[in-house]
């Protein structure tokens, strides 16, 4: 009888202490991507996206690399305009839908919703207010202009709202890697129709022209509107 | 005449409240309104602080600036003033890149003054949030992991030395008994001797501990055979995921895709274009971090100033200098073998697949991770469920159509029925 217990001791001191240890040897190391048993072609020998890679010619183990300067993608429209503000004025005159084989249409202006909404619409908000939600709580200190009142002070043209996304203003950042020309082009249009607060050409050039004091009172209103309402 | 006379007296009354009303609108836009002007009208390129943004910070700004009629004219056209040869404003223009402030003309005075007022007196910051959403929390816990095993290891030294000590000490005992009883010393064997003079006594337990040992083998071996296989460090519900690298940047996908909503294709915007879905490169980073330089979060600074490195800007003078950019190693968390082909434009521009539904609830990842096994039965299993979104899809208008025909009376179809588990599909 007391052998019995004797032994069921010794038993149960040394399982919990090889458990112990082996749990602790096969915790594995968060950073290490795991047991390859066999290559299974995990780590590719040639060059991949975002990948890392020897590079027998550099030396170096990039695999995203710069096209040689000057080189031009297929099918792509160079914007001839300089990031000055000279370059801006003359985008806002000669840059047009034209200039990309591109014209005002519905499925440009839905395509360029789309791309609004997940490139623009987090600073610049749903309206074009300059209400977006970072902005609204905070986080991004700085509050980006409203559209419309823009469109009312200088009749925004799409050149220039081009020109913008294209080199970036202020503290805002170039987006052209974001967005190629048409892209661009489409969300220019979208802006537009916020600017005109979603009414077509025709109608928002025919509406009433905006009374004497009504710029004198776009600053106020567009303040009432800043203050966050959730 | 006597209803003209209401009439008349009922506008005065009408006029002095909608007179008195007006004051206390006006009163109570004195007094918010500042900030709310501020924000409208300079916040895109002022921060009511003293960081630099494309204009100066505009704390303690009345000190600054030249007194008198000076700050009207500067506001409502700057260029003007500049031009009209005045020395602080032409030295405010060379200081910020020869950028001309845009004129508010529509701004009065009364206004302006409002506005400097409160960009004077500077924006109150919020104290730090202590309740962290960085990438602290992993830390601590690979640490405690990293203490209990070393815990173990002193428990099992300190249990080794106490059976040698408890050992030594019985033998000292007996041979002070046999001392004492006239009998002779008991001559002291080496350990490993007494160890197999041990076990060969007890045969019985060491067969039982053997046995033991052997199970416990087993059981972790079979559990580490699973582990088996790349990118797969963690068995949960027998599915091989988890794998969690810690990153050379602690960036939060809760924070800006969670708790900002920002969207995953902001940043990872080739997913539509392009088989890859690409590692946003740091110019994307600095759309918004060029004016967040620093977050409630504790650690931010250091780590944005990470990212500043990487794209060499110097916040300071805010110039980038391309001779300093250097790509940030970022650990690739989702990787599928050489041997498969995936298309992220195929599965979610033409099919329109979530990003979840392979990446799992990135927006609560502190630390980005592995949540789905990526394995190829997990591709087929999907590929067999899935019903594929054609309806009013420009992509698959013509199939559709051939699909209706071919599968009488039945009008969704699975991956599967188009050819989507054939081995070529995949394996080319």
């Amino acid at each position: 009888m007391k052998k019995t217990t004797n032994t069921l001791f010794t038993f149960g001191a040394i399982a919990l202490a090889a458990a112990a240890l082996l749990s602790a040897c096969v915790k594995s190391n968060p950073d290490s991507p795991g047991f390859e048993f066999m290559p299974d072609m995990y780590r590719s020998p040639g060059p991949e996206t975002n990948g890392m890679y020897i590079n027998t010619v550099t030396g170096d183990s990039l695999s995203n690399r710069l096209p040689a300067a000057g080189s031009i993608p297929r099918g792509f429209t160079v914007f001839p305009y300089a990031n000055t503000a000279e370059g801006d004025s003359l985008a806002k005159a000669f840059w047009t839908y034209k200039s990309l084989g591109m014209q005002r249409s519905e499925a440009n202006e839905k395509a360029g919703e789309e791309l609004y909404n997940r490139y623009c619409m987090v600073c610049h908000g749903k309206k074009g207010d300059g209400n977006g939600p970072i902005v609204v709580s905070e986080k991004y200190p700085n509050m980006p202009p409203s559209y419309i009142a823009r469109m009312k002070e200088n009749n925004l043209s799409e050149g220039h709202i081009y020109h913008v996304v294209t080199y970036g203003k202020g503290v805002m950042g170039s987006h052209a890697s974001q967005l190629n020309p048409q892209e661009r082009m489409q969300v220019a249009q979208y802006v537009q129709l916020l600017g005109r607060e979603g009414k077509s050409v025709e109608e928002y050039n025919n509406s009433p022209a905006p009374a004497a004091d009504s710029t004198k009172a776009a600053p106020v209103a567009g303040a009432a509107k800043a203050t966050p309402s959730k | 005449m006597n209803s003209s006379r209401q009439h008349a007296r009922r506008t005065g009354i009408a006029l002095a409240f909608s007179l008195i009303l007006s004051l206390f609108f006006s009163a109570s836009v004195h007094a918010q309104d500042g900030k709310a002007l501020f924000k409208a009208n300079c916040s895109s390129c002022h921060a009511a602080s003293e960081k630099k943004g494309t204009g100066p910070g505009l704390k303690g700004v009345l000190d600054r600036i030249p007194g008198g009629d000076w700050k009207y004219k500067w506001v409502k056209n700057s260029a003007a003033l500049t031009a009209s040869g005045d020395a602080y404003a032409a030295k405010i223009k060379a200081e910020y890149n020869n950028a001309a402030m845009t004129a508010f003309p529509q701004l009065t005075n009364e206004q302006i003054d409002l506005i400097l007022n409160y960009a004077h007196e500077g924006e109150k910051t919020p104290a730090p949030v202590t309740a962290t959403d960085g990438g602290a929390g992993t830390k601590t816990e690979e640490k405690a992991s990293g203490n209990t095993s070393f815990m173990v290891i002193i428990i099992l030294v300190l249990l080794i030395c106490l059976i040698a000590i408890l050992r030594y000490t019985k033998i000292n005992l007996r041979n002070a008994v046999n001392e004492k009883e006239g009998q002779p010393q008991e001559e002291s064997m080496p350990f490993l001797d007494a160890v197999r003079h041990w076990m060969m006594n007890n045969k019985r337990k060491v067969a039982l501990i053997g046995l033991f040992i052997f199970g416990v083998l087993i059981v972790k071996g079979w559990y580490g055979l699973q582990g088996v296989g790349i990118y797969a460090t963690e068995v949960k519900k027998d599915k091989w995921v988890g794998y969690k690298p810690s990153q050379p940047i602690n960036f939060s996908h809760k924070i800006h895709a969670g708790q900002n909503g920002i969207d995953c294709k902001y940043c990872h915007s080739t997913v539509e274009k392009s088989k890859n879905a690409s590692i946003p490169s740091v110019n994307i980073c600095m759309n918004c971090h060029k004016a967040i330089g620093e977050t409630a979060n504790p650690g931010s600074k250091e780590e944005i100033a990470k990212i500043y490195a990487a794209a060499g800007y110097d916040p300071n003078t805010q110039t980038y200098d391309r001779t300093k950019e250097m790509p940030v190693k970022w650990n690739k968390v989702h990787v599928l073998p050489d041997h498969v082909f995936f298309s992220h434009q195929q599965h979610v521009k033409v099919g329109k697949v979530e990003c979840e539904t392979c990446h799992g609830n990135v927006k609560e990842m502190t630390v980005a991770e592995q949540q789905r096994p990526l394995t190829m039965g997990w591709c087929i299993d999907c590929h067999r469920k899935t019903n594929v979104a054609m309806e009013g899809n420009g992509y698959y208008t013509q199939l559709h159509e051939k699909m209706k025909e071919k599968y009488k009376g039945q009008k969704s179809f699975t991956v599967a029925q188009m050819g989507g588990i054939e081995c070529a599909r995949c394996h080319y």
